[in-house]
């Protein structure tokens, strides 16, 4: 295909994102130098680094920043291992795999605000969890500072395990049958035969699933925001400290609040460069 | 006969019980609240809960989706059955027949149909409202986002040139970015636009094509196609990508041999391509039918009247009172029953789609 | 008239590597042209430009009298077949058959007809309404000729269409191209690395190695009087042995009598071929190539009547009874060429390996110390440096 063919086929996707996330991505970068709220939104004031010393300054972006880190570091290893492990379950799985396929995928194709309400529905007084507690413990049960961010993680992770599992179910469908063959016939076991056959053979999804799972972890909104709202502000994650303050009635700070979207999309790139710069020299590699 | 993946030798009946807790622990919650939303009040506020032997009703789904109180919801039923069965009755002729588009589309349009005239027999809560600007932003989302995702999907996996390697490495780089590095500009943007269209006048003016109920002046925020803008725009990364990671499947003989046929590119693309990419454009649809239809921040953001089901369901649940725990639940149950069907329908092409898009990702 | 006229084409890509250097070539209406050289040579980079498939670096391509590079492939009015036939999965194959043609807006009746028409040359009537997936490899490969006969275009373009099918299915399909094309009068412009196929089907054939053309000419003619090394090792099987020799000029009074020195063997070469060969006598002494085709070799068990002098000795490597013939493999002591062919087997270059086309009679055991009688008549000779022919 000729450079001309090529461009006339990717123009319209091309603006698209040239106008809604280049233009987008500058504006946020100007406005986290300007002072503006939200109730004022017409007289934006240049204030230089200000922003940014405020938010460097502000314990709540650290109890942020930090809760987000151990949110990405429980989350994505615990999801791909139990994702893993289901799907090589599901894989000597012969009559009903459809079945227990549908029901496995639920949590991760329902809306996630509705999924976490629900969820979260099961610790509420009255609900299963909680009762079932009381029963056991004497003790009444009841979502607080103290555990609302174990629920938060337990529950993503009830999110988001479909997603490694059908990726490495669908990777393990591709599997040569032979090599596992010739792995049986050589005597290996069953953690052989994984460490040495199956996850070589998924290595390129492993590193799929877990930069997904790192981007999506990272920048998590729906499920923190539903379980804790404007209550328990010290289980926020970036993105809702990041909305929060933005958007929060009358005090809505937009400056900062760029200047703390900035500061997040900079943290992510610092992760993600060196793998992009792979991806574009195999992309070269591929083309030449 | 397989020989051994990777096992631990359980015997069958082991391997089915492990399954099982697992669906349990997967699907508890969904039991849980498909119960509650056909209780009575007074069976919820239990302290000790009813798990079986209580009355059912239907009244929450009737508090939530409708104005009146005596309204029969076997006749509801009844209509969302019939309604069914006849989308049901298209799509399995769609799914046999040689061309199969003409009725999906068709099945399509009955669902459409229907719900337009819902509000024309029964009196509809504002909620019914939020669900039409739901399947209203899902279905302008897919369309748009994969028309122009194929074909620069196309350019792409075609284009051997050092742009197309730039293009897809900046999509990726996007598609890491969180939605809070965009919605603040969004929102921003859409401000000064609208400011720009009162201060000209142009907002005033009178478009009957592009004009939305409820709505008197052209304006971009608090509107669907901003909703629709801003999803397209940030599902754009993962639909080129999946798209692309598609076409390279398809061997590049096949639209040579339509051009040497006589055929130009573009017809090549239309009459030979996209005809036998019909399972990634299925699998493509599917992820951004859930991202539109489950998308809360920039609907919380970007319309602070026009909202989709998540944000009016997550507004419900402010209060504490037993009433809103039945109507939450039996919303919760609505919005997901859709979603449910649909992907029970085409499990098989998700499938796919993770593994075809992450093979090559 | 569709004659095709190719000239100085050249395709660099953009990396800097140049596919195909300076290529002139002509076909006469009718003909069948084959293009025939080792993998990656740049015949299908070749076959691909005159489609309209590829950009023309610089150089011209005319169909008669039209100048076609910048002629979109559409309008070229050229069919052309695949390697793997790129049928289309979603139709049957006489919707397949018949895409040319609605693309054309030929009115339907018209179209079933000569569909209809295609099939049956192709003995496909049975499968019109399958489709591809449902097909053997032999049956894709007529729907993909039908595709092409069912248009007449001006010119066929064939990318290795055989090389797909196992071997049986392709001795067939040779002979069926082959006739279909002398029946249907099309000029054909036929890519292949197979040396068999070329030979066989060809009114011509074009040798090209590394993007250069190294020889066009008949069948015959290529076989014959190959114009240089590689050449003369690519065309036939088994190859040519070719090794490092010198001639060498005996005068005697009844006339000169020459002799090539072959490693530590002399085998003398009749006065009258260097006779025809004056530019010969410019070597003497100094080291040529010299080569031998195995079916110019006999046992001398079996053909006793040879002369003494143009035989050679050699130990038997390897026998293979093929039947009607056997192939015996020995060492000789001098060097062998190499030829320049990147698809040659590595073991074939070991030094002075050599193959002989035995009768089966012949009863030459592995170990033996054989006779091989050298049909010195049929030596081809080449220069060392140039690699060039040496026939004036």
């Amino acid at each position: 295909m000729n450079r001309r063919t090529f461009w006339w086929f990717t123009i319209p996707s091309v603006i698209v994102m040239l106008a809604l996330m280049v233009f987008p991505l500058i504006t946020t970068v100007w406005l986290g130098f300007q002072k503006l709220l939200l109730r004022d939104l017409n007289n934006p004031e240049w204030v230089g680094w200000d922003n940014y010393r405020d938010v460097l300054s502000d314990p709540e972006f650290w109890a942020a920043v930090q809760f987000t880190l151990v949110f990405v570091v429980v989350t994505v290893p615990a999801s791909m291992i139990f994702g893993l492990a289901v799907a090589l379950l599901l894989d000597r799985i012969g009559r009903g795999r459809a079945v227990y396929m549908a029901a496995l995928l639920l949590p991760f194709i329902v809306t996630p605000v509705v999924g976490t309400l629900i969820y979260e529905d099961l610790f509420e007084r009255g609900g299963l969890v909680s009762w079932l507690w009381e029963v056991f413990t004497d003790d009444a049960f009841a979502v607080s500072a103290s555990n609302v961010k174990v629920l938060i993680v337990v529950q993503y992770i009830w999110y988001v395990m479909p997603f490694a599992m059908i990726t490495f179910f669908a990777g393990l469908q591709t599997l040569p049958e032979e090599r596992v063959e010739a792995a049986a016939l050589d005597g290996a076991g069953f953690w052989r035969n994984l460490w040495h056959v199956t996850l070589p053979h998924l290595r390129l999804l492993v590193v799929f699933v877990g930069l997904i799972s790192v981007m999506d972890a990272y920048r998590v909104y729906d499920s923190v925001f539903v379980w804790t709202g404007n209550r328990f502000t010290e289980a926020h994650t970036l993105a809702v400290y990041n909305v929060r303050i933005a958007t929060a009635f009358d005090i809505g700070r937009l400056g900062k609040g760029n200047a703390i979207a900035v500061l997040t999309v900079i943290g992510i790139f610092v992760v993600l460069i060196p793998f992009l710069w792979r991806s574009y020299r195999d992309q070269i590699a591929e083309r030449t | 006969m397989k020989l051994s993946r990777p096992s631990i030798r359980p015997s069958r009946i082991a391997l089915h019980a492990v399954m099982i807790l697992l669906v349990v622990w997967s699907v508890t919650p969904f039991v849980w609240t498909a119960q509650t939303s056909i209780k009575f009040t007074r069976d919820v506020a239990s302290k000790t809960p009813v798990l079986w032997g209580y009355e059912t009703t239907a009244n929450a789904y009737r508090n939530f989706w409708l104005d009146s109180d005596d309204v029969n919801m076997w006749g509801v039923l009844a209509f969302l059955l019939v309604v069914a069965a006849v989308a049901a009755a298209l799509g399995l002729i769609g799914r046999r027949a040689r061309h199969g588009w003409p009725w999906f589309l068709g099945a399509t349009a009955v669902i459409c149909v229907a719900l337009w005239r819902f509000p024309r027999f029964w009196e509809a809560n504002d909620e019914y409202d939020f669900l039409v600007n739901s399947v209203v932003v899902t279905l302008l989302t897919m369309l748009i986002s994969l028309s122009i995702g194929l074909l620069a999907g196309y350019g792409l996996a075609r284009y051997t040139g050092i742009s197309g390697a730039v293009i897809l490495i900046v999509a990726l780089g996007f598609r890491a970015l969180p939605r809070t590095a965009f919605v603040l500009p969004y929102f921003f943007g859409a401000k000064e636009i609208d400011e720009w269209l009162t201060s000209t006048g142009v907002g005033s003016w009178n478009f009957p094509l592009i004009d939305f109920p409820g709505i008197d002046t052209l304006q971009v925020l608090d509107t669907r196609l901003a909703i629709v803008l801003a999803l397209v725009a940030v599902n754009q990364p993962f639909t080129i990508w999946m798209l692309r990671s598609f076409f390279i499947e398809v061997p590049k003989e096949m639209e040579e041999a339509a051009m040497m046929d006589g055929a130009t590119r573009l017809q090549a693309f239309r009459k030979v391509i996209i005809p036998i990419m019909w399972p990634a454009i299925i699998a493509t649809g599917l992820f951004t039918m859930l991202l539109a239809y489950n998308e809360y921040l920039f609907v919380r953001v970007l319309a602070p009247t026009e909202w989709t089901l998540p944000v009016a369901i997550v507004s419900l649940t402010g209060g504490e009172s037993s009433r809103t725990i039945t109507e939450a639940a039996a919303a919760s149950v609505s919005i997901t029953l859709p979603i449910v069907i649909v992907i029970i329908l085409f499990q098989k092409h998700l499938v796919r789609g993770l593994g075809a898009g992450a093979v090559k990702g | 008239m569709s004659t095709v006229t190719l000239k100085n084409l050249v395709k660099d890509y953009p990396n800097g590597f140049r596919a195909i250097t300076d290529l002139s070539l002509h076909l006469d209406d009718g003909e069948f042209l084959v293009l025939v050289g080792p993998s990656g040579c740049g015949k299908s980079t070749a076959l691909r430009m005159i489609a309209g498939l590829e950009d023309i670096t610089s150089g011209d391509i005319y169909v008669g009298d039209r100048r076609l590079n910048d002629v979109a492939p559409k309008d070229r009015d050229m069919a052309m077949v695949f390697q793997n036939y790129a049928l289309y999965p979603q139709m049957t194959v006489a919707e397949n058959i018949a895409f040319p043609l609605k693309l054309r807006r030929v009115p339907k009746a018209e179209r079933t007809a000569q569909v209809r028409q295609a099939a049956e040359i192709l003995e496909l009537t049975e499968q019109l309404d399958k489709k591809p997936a449902h097909l053997s490899g032999g049956q894709r490969q007529r729907v993909a000729m039908g595709r092409a006969i069912v248009r007449h275009p001006a010119l066929f373009l064939m990318d290795e269409p055989l090389s797909n099918l196992d071997a049986k299915l392709r001795v067939q399909m040779r002979a069926d191209i082959a006739g279909i094309q002398r029946e249907l009068g099309v000029t054909t412009f036929y890519v292949t690395h197979d040396q068999v196929e070329a030979m066989t089907m060809g009114d011509r054939v074009a040798v090209i190695k590394d993007g250069v053309l190294q020889q066009v000419d008949t069948p015959e003619g290529i076989y014959g009087s190959p114009d240089n090394v590689f050449v003369a090792a690519f065309i036939g099987s088994p190859s040519m042995n070719l090794y490092e020799a010198t001639l060498e000029r005996h005068e005697e009074a009844g006339g000169d009598r020459y002799s090539v020195a072959l490693g530590d063997q002399r085998l003398a070469v009749p006065p009258e071929v260097v006779a025809a060969r004056p530019a010969l006598t410019g070597h003497l002494d100094r080291p040529i190539v010299v080569g031998v085709r195995p079916e110019h070799l006999e046992d001398a068990a079996v053909v006793a009547d040879h002369p003494d002098d143009q035989r050679l000795d050699a130990t038997v490597d390897v026998r293979e009874a093929l039947g009607a013939e056997t192939l015996v493999h020995f060492n000789l002591s001098a060097p062998s060429v190499d030829s320049g062919d990147p698809d040659a087997l590595d073991e074939l270059r070991d030094s002075g390996r050599c193959t002989a086309r035995f009768s089966a009679s012949s009863t030459a055991r592995v170990g033996d110390r054989a006779r091989v009688n050298v049909d010195s008549r049929h030596l081809h000779f080449f220069d060392r440096q140039t690699h060039l022919a040496i026939r004036s």
